[in-house]
């Protein structure tokens, strides 16, 4: 994958969008959505909160598109919206701890045992990422779902690299703990 | 032996660290029993980690994205710009003050006393006022009850000349 090709042309597209082309937005839109919706799906674990939060990043990403500096790669600037737009839904839907709401729409149940035990593992660790403290989450979704550096991650979230690093030591630890037995399964 | 630190080992198994370091570190936990214990419990939870799957974005949002920004876009146009939002502002604003400063001006005609409903009752103050300091200086004026602010006109007062003859 060229990735300095894909940032060139990204930042060929902001400028365009800059200008209200909408075709490039739509552009935008497509090349990004499903990273961005997975990111948003992981920290908020509900997709339709994830869908909402996902379509107005890029609505953002219009608004300010005149703002955009190519000096920063697109994705990190898109995730940086989405992963804020993630904190601001949970702030205000705040639950219950052990609740977790459901996960997609009401899907059959697995039929047997294989796919029922790893519904059950799913579940158990999406509950274990769920329950860490907000910047271990976010640290850890943004390491190991959306494969982003300990740098990348840094740039997203503002924090310094040894802070990005010091809150994974602590996230993967506590998950080792909360999901010991899945591991020896 | 300095040993791996577990940020490096998370690095590692994540596939960041470059191949220097990369070959660093595997030297190091292929001669460390603590360290590759670290190594495997980290890779462990790396793996259990991807078992949580996410189902992916069903429909295309570039569409619905699209045609917000384009409303957006044309909400914007069609407001009117900035000095002018001002200037209809500033204008209510005024006119505002205008109303206000009539409604103000005709409250004011009706409630206020009228000038000889003023005389009248300061004439009967003055009737019924026993204070000999409240004395308004109308009573000195020539004509006066009083008298003695009568005027000493020049032609009155006799010459020296006319009393000496």
């Amino acid at each position: 994958m060229d990735v300095s090709a894909d940032a060139s042309d990204d930042a060929d597209l902001m400028r365009a969008v800059a200008d209200s082309d909408m075709a490039a937005l739509g552009e935008l839109v497509r090349r990004h959505e499903k990273r961005a919706f997975a990111l948003a799906c992981r920290l908020l674990t509900r997709p339709d909160a994830a869908e909402d939060v996902t379509q107005e990043a890029f609505l953002h990403v219009y608004r300010a598109a005149r703002r955009y500096r190519p000096e920063a790669r697109f994705t990190t600037w898109l995730y940086r919206i989405v992963v804020n737009l993630c904190l601001d839904v949970k702030r205000r839907t705040k639950r219950a701890p052990g609740e977790l709401p459901a996960h997609g729409p009401a899907a059959e149940a697995p039929t047997d045992c294989d796919r029922l035990e790893a519904a059950d593992r799913a579940q158990r660790v999406r509950r274990a990422v769920d329950d860490l403290p907000g910047r271990q989450r976010t640290a850890v979704v943004l390491h190991r779902y959306m494969q982003l550096s300990h740098r990348d991650i840094a740039e997203v979230t503002g924090w310094s690299v040894s802070a990005v690093e010091s809150c994974l030591v602590r996230a993967y630890a506590r998950l080792r703990q909360e999901l010991r037995d899945l591991m020896e399964n | 032996m300095p040993h791996v630190t577990d940020s490096e080992l998370i690095k590692h198994v994540a596939g960041e660290l470059p191949q220097p370091q990369r070959a660093r570190v595997d030297e190091h936990v292929a001669a460390c029993r603590p360290c590759r214990d670290r190594q495997r419990e980290i890779s462990q939870t790396w793996e259990v980690l991807g078992d949580w799957q996410v189902e992916p974005l069903a429909t295309d949002l570039a569409d619905a994205v699209q045609g917000t920004a384009s409303r957006q876009h044309q909400a914007a146009t069609n407001r009117p710009a900035r000095w002018q939002r001002r200037a209809s502002v500033l204008l209510r604003a005024a006119a505002a003050i205008l109303v206000a400063v009539a409604l103000g001006h005709l409250a004011g005609r009706w409630t206020a006393p009228s000038p000889s409903d003023t005389a009248s009752a300061g004439a009967d103050r003055l009737a019924r006022s026993t204070d000999a300091d409240v004395v308004p200086l109308g009573v000195l004026e020539l004509g006066s009850a009083t008298g003695w602010a009568d005027l000493i006109l020049d032609d009155a007062v006799p010459s020296e000349q006319e009393g000496s003859s």
